[in-house]
């Protein structure tokens, strides 16, 4: 990711690098040791940076994304607009507590002193198959549910973190991330009355949880930390210099994603079933030599999964028939897949355990049905 | 009310620095602990930037 590597660790641009003067910073490639209960950010995206105040408040967040590409939101200058907003924030952040002055009374530090530690590593399903390898950011996500299963906690819309602007109906300016750039037809922002122009500022649900907004980052973690539906948000949005405010409400199950829009995910990997197969999604050169329409969806079986927790899944499509070199082209209820990844993921969001897909592949020239059994564990 | 804050902060979070006491940054400025970068910006009373990748 050449952002990260010359804007973000040794930036070119002059003004980020002034601004860097102004904050300690810290660059974290492992999460082993981190707290997922103080950096609290979307784990799946390969890059998130959080300026915070150091009692562990995050006043802003930047690198979200949605379906879009991973780089949709990052730009040299909605970085250094974040670099601002965070120190502008920091100036006038106020801890919700009152602190005595010092000396601090033993009750007083005691208040403030953090909890142990919420590490992937010490999460007891994690934690059976550590290898003490480094740990990545989007490790969080099915750590975490794996406990949540196993505590019986876990609910199907603990899947749908970090909702994109989307959801609410709006998308933002990539440069400008306050700005509202369009405002979607139908749903919870054209209601409320948003206008392409508008310049978010914060959200505030009905729990009077509040959160100042600076980056699409900003905003998704601000829906992220919505819950339930309908629910009524309110907006407080800038139009021409003036600040009004927009009560938007999010209708039952608003963040239900499609397999589409989470295929993105890489904590899709751990959800099952899984095919248990998979391959490269062939190229339109290869899609005509077969003589399929163009654009038709085509991979190509490259792997069978013999091996690790979803071997159950790889070895009953060997039984059932799926072979290396294979071309599948979807299933008969779905073939207008966009990836490899919406593939994957429309599998593990909708096929039920016990059932059996009906996966179409092409056999010398001609489609074929291969009824694949999904296992009941 | 920072000025106030980070004292108690400061006390609060001198259990879970994991760098040795006294150890510096890398010479591109980036620190790699967090609890360590939490303690400078507490001291210094600058805002932590954390980036994760």
């Amino acid at each position: 990711m050449t952002f990260y590597d010359e804007q973000v660790v040794r930036p070119q641009d002059p003004e980020t690098a002034a601004l860097y003067g102004r904050f300690v910073r810290a660059r974290v490639t492992d999460m082993r040791g981190v707290d997922l209960s103080t950096y609290t950010f979307d784990w799946d995206l390969t890059f998130a940076a959080l300026v915070m105040h150091p009692d562990g408040t995050v006043l802003h967040r930047y690198g979200g994304r949605d379906e879009r590409d991973t780089e949709h939101f990052i730009s040299e200058s909605s970085y250094e607009r974040f670099l601002e907003a965070g120190l502008k924030s920091f100036g006038s952040y106020e801890p919700a507590m009152e602190i005595a002055s010092e000396p601090a009374s033993k009750a007083a530090a005691e208040a403030v002193k953090p909890k142990a530690p919420l590490t992937i590593e010490s999460i007891p399903a994690f934690a059976r198959r550590d290898k003490g390898a480094c740990i990545h950011c989007h490790s969080a996500f099915p750590a975490l549910r794996a406990d949540a299963m196993e505590r019986k906690t876990w609910s199907l819309a603990d899947l749908w973190a970090y909702p994109a602007p989307s959801k609410l109906g709006v998308d933002l300016d990539p440069d400008d991330q306050q700005i509202v750039s369009e405002v979607l037809p139908g749903t919870p922002a054209e209601k409320a009355g948003l206008l392409v122009g508008d310049r978010l500022v914060s959200l505030e649900n009905a729990k009077g949880e509040y959160w100042d907004i600076a980056s699409a980052s900003d905003l998704m973690a601000a829906l992220h930390g919505t819950t339930g539906g309908p629910v009524i948000v309110e907006l407080t949005v800038e139009r021409n210099h003036d600040r009004q405010t927009r009560v938007a409400v999010l209708p039952a199950d608003w963040k239900r994603t499609s397999a589409r829009d989470f295929a993105w995910r890489p904590s899709k990997w751990g959800l099952t079933p899984a095919p248990g197969f998979g391959g490269p999604v062939l190229a339109p050169a290869e899609v005509k030599a077969l003589g399929l329409a163009p654009g038709t969806f085509a991979f190509e079986v490259d792997y069978l999964v013999t091996w690790g927790e979803n071997q159950r899944f790889g070895r009953r499509a060997a039984k059932a028939g799926i072979r290396d070199g294979m071309v599948v082209l979807g299933t008969t209820t779905k073939r207008d897949f966009e990836s490899i990844d919406h593939f994957h993921a429309w599998w593990r969001l909708n096929v039920q355990p016990g059932s059996t897909v009906k996966v179409v592949v092409l056999q010398a020239g001609t489609e074929v049905i291969v009824d694949v059994p999904v296992t009941k564990e | 009310m920072n000025g106030l804050a980070f004292p108690l902060i400061n006390a609060a979070l001198a259990g879970f620095v994991q760098e040795p006491p006294g150890s510096e940054p890398s010479a591109d400025g980036w620190r790699t602990d967090l609890g360590a970068a939490r303690l400078e910006a507490a001291a210094s009373k600058r805002p932590l930037l954390a980036v994760f990748r």
